[in-house]
């Protein structure tokens, strides 16, 4: 009885340690990401102070204006004092004001999150479900056909770039058969077709591994004594070659996590979808730093926090992993 | 020659034997030739496009979106210039961009990986920490970053993605520092005095770079599409410089009306990645296959044995007779069997690895691989199973024949609860078992607190406990057989005993496969002697062990430490490989009695032995002569 409690309790306290030195690195990264980020606008050979007056309205602007707007940015402070300034305003969500059009970064970027984060979001369920479903099929037929045509199909769909078959989608789905639509809302109901684009490339890597480790997962003893019991094939594979496989593929979706993230802001430009890319791609064009820092700093959070959760997942989903020093 | 000439050899053997065996990869398969093949289209279409053309910029006025023609073989765009021109310019644009990018992140990587790798300790997690920064920005996103800092152009598209790439590629470095460095050559070259300086230029560098090659091209499609995706948001190579990302994207507009202008920079995109993750695929599908294929179509036996009908035992017990497996490799596993397991009794196979025991114990069990030839005859219970169907043997499987295997340690889902094992041998079978069913037998096995105990995980639980627990599963249903391989090997001696003794209680006919004699001799009824997929002894336990009349059985109990009198002596030899037509006894290349006609003839079982010359037993007058 107490075996058990005190076996779960040291299971459980060294998930949580693993966990909060693993969430201890990430937030390590992410401040140092700070200053790489803060660097962008000094890397930028252009004078705020102007690019806001411009936004004013004041094309030629007087050396007292310049002055007095670098006083209200607090571009006369140091540049130590600056970047604070800058980094605690953005843990409190606050990213300062656009370059361009004289509004609250924040403001824009929240009405945009949602559709990003819905966008990314089916993207990853596509992955998810099509790698398992396939995963599943290539492991159980494996070096048969049905193996050899999902290998061939997800190696030739990988080739496709998200913007490449978003051109395609568009003329020859939407254009051509009036399905979905061009200029999209950001809504459930025009979600399929970009999220296609986003997932369609990465869904070839979970997939194989996925099925490399059903492959020996269905191998292993406990496998085949669940055969020698009498388990169909199916329950094989669903209750013992996928459980066991699950960590390797968490860490496959969440080693795409980049090329997805990426792959999700040039889909929205390619569908003007209303997301946080498309406004990235925008401001990128119309060098708007401050828009371009509070993007970037938010995706390399949410990328660190795709794999501290994976990390975290694999360490309580798989007891046995020892302290692994990643 | 000098010192290291002579310790180390001139080019590190691993690193020649690696970059031989990525080439075959990409030859010996069909994926990896495919890939060959549409890199070689993309690149000849560069070619043909580069050279006798047109500038890839001359405009032509009145030339303006022509078709496809012999002229102009991809058409013209918005301004008459030559479309096949400006795609291979494009080509030529990406290529070398991503080739530059690639090398760049090499040479990066190179010095700060092995410099990380080789220094560790706090400068390695410094250099570490600053460059799992970068890695934390997805690449096309901190490209954006900088471009945004430093403006759109080709120039600082491809120095963000040299930065991003240099860190990817600098993580890699740093491991295959690591491994290199740990190298016996290179320890060796340390020992014997060799200076880091030597050892590194001459070696570890050589060794590193060669390994990243290989990774350099696999993220070599990469490159190219995060090249395309910026140019083709404007962001990248700018007007009027061709390149296909931002070809593609003042095209959309004439979809339409000239869908060429889409098609060929996108083909070629597509082409030139299906390329890059053709040859990568084949890369790796070396290791996939090296996990196991075995795909020969089987050969058919040469003697198919007619099954002899109206065996006895039709009530219980098992009945094999004259069994014959040979597998796709056209190796005999086993060689003509006949085998009765009455009910209520143990009966073991005994034999060394390799004899065919593991191959009786799938075939009891209907689990032989689809590419195995059968034939001959398993009855159980009356009913045949040679050719009964999947499905059939799947019911029988749990019901009427059980199993326990040989690691208890691996035979459990790590993952779940022992007690959720154990039931999952009723639910397969459509019945949800109640918590006493489980409970109950555990107990009775001697498994203390069983209730609580089976929500434990298996590396929780000892291997004696989880072996009883197999025999727990494999009763469930109060099979006819149960087949028990090798199922105490992985136990302590004295656990061994309580698991084997359980096994006849459970009213089943026990079919035992070990190599343990002493153990055989404890526990079993009757003893089969298997050599090279053949039972060349046969007979009661007390007997055959007591008084072998097969100089085989002779020589497996004098090498047993148990049986033996005084230290085990080894059997002089190995088993023969069962490759195509054996002649004569298969024992009598190790035997020290055989004769001309052991090697010529193959004895048949005759009364409990298979041999010309067995051993006299005790009810035996006759003696050797």
């Amino acid at each position: 009885m107490t075996e058990t409690a005190q076996a779960r309790g040291d299971r459980r306290g060294s998930a949580a340690r693993f966990a909060a030195r693993r969430l201890g690195q990430s937030v390590v990264t992410l401040l140092l990401a700070s200053v790489v980020v803060w660097q962008f606008d000094a890397a930028s050979s252009i004078d705020p102070a102007q690019e806001v007056l411009a936004s004013r309205g004041v094309p030629s602007a007087s050396s007292a204006q310049i002055k007095a707007v670098r006083h209200e940015l607090g571009l006369d402070r140091s540049e130590v004092h600056q970047y604070l300034h800058w980094l605690t305003g953005a843990i409190r969500g606050n990213f300062g004001r656009s370059w361009i059009n004289g509004e609250p970064v924040r403001g824009e970027l929240a009405t945009r999150i949602g559709p990003t984060l819905l966008l990314a979001g089916v993207a990853v369920l596509i992955v998810s479900v099509a790698a398992v479903v396939f995963g599943c099929v290539s492991a159980l037929l494996a070096w048969r056909w049905p193996d050899l045509t999902i290998r061939a199909l997800t190696v030739l769909v990988a080739a496709l770039p998200p913007f490449v078959l978003g051109i395609f989608l568009i003329h020859f789905v939407v254009i051509r058969f009036g399905i979905g639509a061009v200029i999209t809302d950001g809504s459930l109901h025009d979600v399929l077709l970009p999220a296609i684009c986003v997932a369609a490339g990465s869904v070839a890597v979970p997939t194989r591994i996925l099925r490399s480790s059903m492959v020996s997962a269905l191998r292993e003893d406990y496998a085949q004594m669940a055969r020698a019991r009498g388990g169909r094939p199916i329950h094989v594979v669903i209750t013992h070659a996928l459980p066991n496989s699950l960590v390797p593929f968490v860490n496959a979706i969440a080693l795409s996590a980049p090329w997805m993230i990426g792959g999700t802001f040039v889909v929205e430009a390619v569908f003007s979808w209303p997301g946080v890319g498309a406004f990235l791609v925008q401001s990128v064009e119309q060098r708007d730093i401050p828009v371009v820092q509070a993007i970037v700093l938010l995706t390399t959070a949410a990328y660190l926090v795709a794999g501290f959760l994976a990390d975290t997942l694999t360490r309580i989903v798989d007891p046995r992993i020892e302290n692994g020093e990643r | 020659m000098n010192l290291r000439d002579l310790i180390l050899p001139a080019r590190p053997r691993a690193e020649s034997v690696r970059r031989g065996a990525g080439l075959r990869a990409v030859l010996g398969t069909a994926t990896g030739r495919l890939g060959l093949v549409c890199g070689g289209l993309v690149l000849a279409m560069i070619a043909i496009g580069s050279i006798g053309r047109s500038a890839p910029n001359a405009v032509a006025i009145g030339h303006e979106y022509l078709s496809p023609s012999w002229s102009h073989p991809l058409g013209t765009d918005a301004y008459g210039r030559d479309e096949l021109a400006r795609v291979a310019a494009g080509g030529r644009t990406s290529l070398s961009a991503a080739a530059v990018i690639v090398l760049i992140a090499m040479a990066v990587a190179l010095v700060v990986g092995i410099t990380s790798g080789l220094l560790g300790g706090i400068t390695d997690s410094i250099l570490m920490r600053l460059n799992d920064v970068i890695l934390s920005m997805p690449t096309l996103v901190f490209a954006m970053g900088v471009i945004a800092a430093l403006g759109p152009g080709l120039e600082n598209l491809t120095l963000a993605l040299s930065i991003s790439y240099a860190a990817q590629f600098t993580r890699m470095a740093r491991a295959f520092t690591l491994s290199s460095r740990g190298r016996a050559d290179i320890t060796a070259a340390r020992l014997a005095g060799v200076g880091w300086g030597r050892v590194v230029a001459g070696h570890i560098a050589p060794d590193v770079a060669s390994q990243l090659v290989v990774v350099s091209t696999l993220s070599f499609g990469g490159v190219i599409v995060s090249l395309a995706s910026l140019s083709f948001l404007g962001l990248g190579a700018q007007i009027p410089k061709a390149e296909w990302g931002s070809m593609l994207s003042g095209s959309q507009v004439t979809f339409t009306s000239a869908p060429w202008l889409i098609l060929a920079p996108g083909l070629a995109i597509v082409m030139s990645t299906l390329a890059v993750n053709l040859i990568a695929d084949s890369l790796r599908e070396k290791d996939d296959q090296r996990a196991g294929r075995t795909s020969a179509t089987p050969r058919p036996l040469d003697q198919p044995g007619r099954p002899p009908g109206g065996v006895a035992l039709e009530a219980g017990g098992m009945a094999i007779t004259d069994l014959r497996v040979r597998y796709a490799n056209n190796t005999d596993a086993l060689r003509g069997i006949t085998l009765t397991i009455p009910p209520r009794t143990v009966t073991a196979v005994v034999g060394e690895s390799g004899a065919g025991k593991s191959t009786l114990a799938l075939a009891a069990l209907g689990m032989l691989p689809h590419n195995a030839a059968v034939t001959g005859s398993i009855r159980v219970g009356g009913h045949q199973m040679i050719g009964e169907t999947e499905e059939t043997l799947r019911q029988w499987r749990g019901t009427t024949v059980g199993f326990v295997s040989q690691d208890p340690r691996r035979s459990f889902d790590p993952l779940r609860s022992v007690g959720s094992t154990v039931s999952e041998a009723w639910l397969v079978h459509d019945i949800r078992p109640d918590d006493e069913a489980i409970i109950g037998p555990l107990e009775n096995l001697g498994i203390d607190e069983a209730a609580v105990r089976r929500q434990l995980r298996p590396h929780q639980w000892s291997g004696g406990m989880l072996q009883r627990a197999s025999v727990v599963a494999a009763s469930a249903h109060h099979p006819l057989v149960v087949i028990a391989d090798e199922p105490t090997s992985a136990l302590d001696a004295d656990r061994a005993d309580d698991v084997i003794a359980a096994l006849p209680e459970t009213g089943a006919a026990v079919l035992l496969i070990s190599h343990d004699l002493a153990l055989v001799g404890r526990h079993s009824d009757h003893v089969a002697v298997l050599y090279a997929g053949r039972i060349v002894e046969d007979g009661p336990a007390h007997e055959v062990l007591a008084s072998p009349r097969h100089p085989y059985t002779a020589a497996l109990l004098a090498a047993s430490p148990q049986t033996g009198c005084g230290l085990p002596v080894p059997i002089p030899g190995s088993a023969i490989p069962l490759i195509g037509d054996t002649r004569g006894c298969s024992f009598a290349a190790r035997c020290p009695w055989a004769d001309q006609t052991c090697r010529d003839q193959d004895p048949v079982l005759h009364d409990g032995v298979a041999c010309w010359h067995p051993l006299p037993s005790p009810n035996d007058a006759a003696h050797r002569g």
